[in-house]
């Protein structure tokens, strides 16, 4: 079974040499991952896509005329980014547009993977759905509030999709070795190697040296082991660089965890070839006792509002945390203390000090100059931009010890000296659910374009 | 066998070719230490100084924040894994991707021989 996958996430971009080089090799199917929750619960929740329309569309286009010259599907997981249904719709949309523009009749299966929290909440009543991971118990609560809840759908869902004779797949949110493994566990392959192939191959040419996540990758599965060829002739798989990838993003350095069961890698062979591609066998497969799929999900928790400006005055640095919470005083007197009937958290980072690590900085020494992040997320937008504008112009007049430079304490680049970001969304699901199938959580949807 | 004079201190940063910093999903960041050549990775693995109590220790946080660190030969890679602050995304959150919290993990002392 050969395959290509042409980078990372779809809409990352890609050599156009780099495909024709896989085309060339006759790959029985493309599969590319349309994204993740590594961005934050944003996009799930707003609905979002956070890659771009424009660099979308020119990767689809490219990978659309390959398969079509070829006769071979396409397959996109995690359509939109988050892979809920306006992803899904937006990714549709873009291909139909590339259909149109070519002329092209295309079958396209949408595969939605957005879950009914009514329907859910009877399932966390019967005990089906429990904690992945360091978080707490999902409560009903959770449920109700959240804007949009998708389950990561495993192989059988595309396997489905592609027995409907569809030339393109655009499913939604899917576990990252799903487009990639659905294909060669149909036909009969170890799911260990199919899936540990899939899960170095979701991230394009990341894995090899030097690393591609604008890259392409191509893999040939066998009966006993699998060989992954970047396809761009300035890089090379490794031992090392392909070992060191099963690592990526994982708590647990040899446990691949999906739906099926677990991998372990732990065993695996690593044989480097020489033209810069790698022979990988012995990863070891051992099925899942109950089938249970992971669900996301994101609530909105406000609207957020933001204003930067830096400080260089060394006095006025060394009292920055006394001008913070004069500042935060200044607005609690003006908007009344935060509660449940008032609605609002304040947030203040201090770059130059701790602003990337918090609380976890062992650092105590501060720079020259530091940049000051002052964010405000309450209910609504205005209240958000109003409690913001207040706590900027605290900062900028406010009297602290040996003040000197009585002008302004704050250097703004901007006019207007404040953003509205715009809602904020905080994950609200992180749970495993024991689904009664594979199936029948993820409708299939057929289209022609 | 080796001559305790002759073992020097240095930080972890100084024996690694790469360092990932990233979340392991949106409630871990996990960090993905790799070494240049087997030398490198044995002296730190030998040296037994990383640990969760070292690892701890240098976050400033409870030991059951650490939920593994772990030596992978095959990668000569060094993997620990921790639980975020906050979750990712959420409000308080300095750092989405969990891509800049390597640098304490990177400043543990580690003991090498005259030959590292």
């Amino acid at each position: 079974m050969r395959l290509i996958s042409p980078t990372a996430i779809l809409g990352y971009g890609f050599p156009a040499e780099s495909l024709k080089a896989g085309v060339a090799l006759a790959p029985d199917f493309i599969a590319v991952d349309g994204g993740s929750t590594d961005p934050g619960p944003f996009y799930l929740g707003s609905g979002r896509s956070f890659t771009s329309r424009m660099a979308v569309r020119r990767d689809l286009e490219l990978l659309m005329i390959a398969c079509k010259d070829l006769g071979i599907p396409l397959i996109i997981g995690s359509a939109g980014g988050a892979g809920g249904d306006p992803h899904v719709e937006w990714c549709y949309e873009i291909v139909a547009s590339i259909a149109q523009a070519h002329s092209w009749s295309l079958r396209v299966a949408l595969i939605h993977s957005e879950m009914d929290t009514t329907m859910l909440e009877g399932e966390l009543e019967a005990g089906r759905i429990r904690p992945l991971g360091p978080v707490p118990e999902l409560l009903r609560s959770d449920l109700q509030r959240s804007r949009r809840i998708v389950g990561q759908m495993g192989v059988e869902p595309i396997q489905a999709a592609l027995e409907t004779g569809a030339d393109i797949i655009i499913a939604g949110r899917s576990c990252d070795v799903s487009p990639f493994a659905a294909i060669p566990i149909g036909r009969g392959l170890d799911p260990g190697l199919s899936m540990h192939a899939a899960k170095i191959l979701e991230c394009g040419a990341y894995c090899a040296e030097p690393a591609g996540a604008s890259d392409s990758m191509f893999a040939t599965i066998y009966e006993d082991s699998f060989v992954l060829k970047p396809l761009n002739p300035g890089r090379r798989a490794t031992r090392v660089s392909a070992a060191a990838h099963s690592l990526y993003e994982q708590d647990h350095p040899s446990h691949i965890i999906e739906p099926l069961g677990m991998v372990d890698v732990a065993s695996a062979v690593f044989q480097e070839m020489s033209d810069g591609s790698i022979r990988i066998s012995g990863s070891q497969f051992t099925p899942a006792e109950k089938y249970t799929i992971k669900l996301e999900g994101a609530a909105s928790v406000g609207f957020r509002s933001v204003s930067i400006g830096g400080v260089r005055d060394d006095i006025a640095v060394r009292n920055i945390d006394y001008t913070l919470e004069g500042a935060r005083s200044n607005a609690e007197q003006a908007f009344g203390a935060p509660g449940p009937d008032n609605n609002y958290r304040i947030n203040f980072r201090v770059y130059g000090r701790d602003g990337v690590m918090g609380s976890r900085e062992p650092v105590t020494t501060i720079s020259h100059e530091v940049g000051v992040l002052t964010e405000v997320v309450a209910d609504t937008q205005s209240y958000a931009d109003d409690i913001c504008a207040l706590l900027r112009s605290s900062i900028l007049h406010f009297d602290y010890p040996d003040r000197r430079t009585v002008g302004g304490s704050l250097a703004l680049p901007f006019s207007p000296h404040d953003a509205s970001w715009g809602e904020v969304f905080e994950f609200s699901a992180y749970h495993l659910w024991e689904v009664p199938d594979p199936l029948s959580p993820f409708p299939i949807e057929e289209r022609t374009t | 066998m080796m001559d305790a004079r002759e073992t020097v201190l240095v930080p972890l940063s100084d024996l690694a070719s790469v360092v990932r910093s990233k979340n392991a999903g949106p409630f871990q960041y996990t960090i993905d230490v790799l070494f240049p050549d087997t030398a490198r990775y044995e002296a730190v693995k030998k040296s037994g100084v990383i640990d969760a109590n070292a690892v701890a220790a240098a976050y400033a946080v409870p030991l059951d924040t650490v939920r593994g660190v772990y030596f992978w030969d095959s990668a000569l890679a060094l993997k620990v894994t921790l639980v975020r602050d906050v979750p990712a995304g959420s409000v308080g959150d300095n750092d989405c991707y969990g891509a800049q919290q390597h640098v304490p993990l990177m400043t543990i002392q580690v003991p090498v021989g005259p030959t590292i």
